[in-house]
């Protein structure tokens, strides 16, 4: 079994660093990165290079621990998140998926534990986990740079302040995935900008995917100034567009599908 | 006590019984509003429900947007529907009271500001494809419903995937 992890990235050269390494440094094998960079302006594929030539040389000095590693990097025409992951989920070879954008962080041990979950529990499609939001000035604490990794693995388990909320956060990076689920609910809208997670999910639950969801923080979400909704005409189209697809297919946020991911009253 | 409830009652009647000369905008920033292949899609951002609009409902709302007073959209609409005044009236009438009353519009004396992007206004074009609607084709004209939807109530008051702050997951209303 493998497990493919795609990032979509736009113009977020100065965080995908530490996202990657984030991935790169899980210690589930074998383990496929693929990086759609949705027609970023920034150094963002500088920034790419150089994770890629410290992991080929991790690999010539360590191959036991990064032989079965690859990174792919993709590059496309800004289209949007939506687009971004289908062009991953076209490319993708592994036997489950993960999600991560650029400027979020996975913790220690989280795909293994997820993954070993949906192995040992083969009624479920999907496992999710927490999010917990860390400010971008905390965020730092755990930032790993490409310097800093000598001989010793970085302790991505570095203890965040568990003043930062924990919650279910509704969207497709906080899950792994079986990859015959995105042959059974169909790939991600691309016509949709905002909410096209909330979109996919509400298809699987149509779907009749099973759904597990675990106590475990499986995302550092990074909250920062330059995230896509700070433009609120943007996000307004977005909810406009969104509700408008609800209602062209007839259809409401089911109660079991607001309980399931928390926002229900 | 007694005149106060009756000048409660006074000021409801004043408000659901518009101006036939006044024209109205939505009302914004707390509502967002799109018109497309005939269904209005309305969200009340303090609320969290939205609206649906669709024949007789979005005729109304259009001609409205496109700066009409209740009198010209009531006049237009007995133009059009060929049908006596004291039928069709009353209904856009209420119409307009109802989006009043859930405070979807305000009247545009009392605007403090600009018109959204959001929202699409009928253009000239627009005025044309709704002149030549096909409810005006029926012979009839049916009471408009403002159909409310609260299935995402809770994601348009919190935005848990987008609406964050440093302080983390935002702070039901």
């Amino acid at each position: 079994m493998s497990i493919t992890v795609i990032i979509p990235t736009y113009n977020y050269g100065r965080f995908i660093e530490s996202a990657l390494l984030s991935v790169l440094l899980q210690d589930f094998r074998p383990l496929e990165v693929i990086v759609v960079n949705d027609g970023s302006t920034d150094d963002t594929d500088l920034v790419c290079e150089k994770v890629r030539k410290w992991l080929t040389d991790h690999q010539h000095t360590k191959p036991d621990v990064y032989q079965d590693v690859t990174l792919m990097l993709v590059h496309r025409e800004n289209d949007g998140p939506s687009a971004a992951r289908n062009t991953g989920l076209n490319l993708a070879t592994g036997d489950y998926i993960a999600f991560l954008d650029a400027d979020d962080l996975y913790p220690a041990g989280r795909l293994s534990d997820m993954v070993d979950f949906l192995e040992e529990n083969p009624s479920y499609d999907m496992v999710f986990g927490l999010a917990q939001i860390i400010p971008d000035a905390f965020m730092s604490q755990i930032e790993i740079h490409c310097e800093d990794l000598n001989a010793k693995h970085p302790d991505i388990h570095h203890p965040i302040n568990n003043t930062f909320q924990t919650k279910r956060m509704p969207g497709v990076h906080t899950g792994v995935y079986r990859k015959k689920a995105f042959s059974k609910v169909g790939k991600f809208d691309e016509s949709l900008r905002y909410y096209e997670d909330i979109d996919w999910l509400l298809r699987a639950e149509h779907t009749g995917m099973e759904m597990f969801f675990t106590e475990q923080v499986v995302l550092y979400h990074r909250n920062h100034a330059g995230s896509m909704t700070s433009n609120i005409h943007e996000m307004r189209k977005g909810h406009l567009n969104f509700i408008r697809k609800l209602r062209n297919s007839n259809q409401t946020l089911p109660d079991s599908f607001n309980i399931k991911w928390n926002f229900s009253p | 006590m007694v005149l106060s409830a009756v000048l409660i009652c006074f000021s409801n009647f004043i408000q659901s019984v518009p101006i036939k000369n006044q024209s109205f905008v939505t009302n914004h920033p707390r509502i967002a509003l799109e018109s497309i292949n005939g269904e209005t899609i309305i969200i009340d951002f303090e609320t969290g429900l939205y609206y649906s609009a669709r024949n007789e409902a979005y005729i109304i709302i259009e001609l409205m947007l496109s700066g009409l007073s209740l009198q010209e959209i009531m006049d237009t609409c007995v133009q059009y529907s060929k049908l006596d005044a004291e039928l069709v009236f009353p209904l856009v009438e209420g119409y307009i009271a109802a989006l009043l009353e859930a405070e979807i519009i305000v009247p545009a004396a009392e605007a403090t500001q600009v018109t959204d992007l959001t929202e699409t206004s009928a253009t000239k074009e627009q005025d044309a494809s709704l002149l030549n609607h096909a409810i005006w084709t029926t012979g009839t004209f049916n009471a408009p419903v403002l159909e409310s939807f609260k299935d995402m109530q809770e994601l348009l008051l919190m935005d848990p995937i987008h609406d964050t702050t440093p302080k983390g997951w935002p702070e039901k209303k």
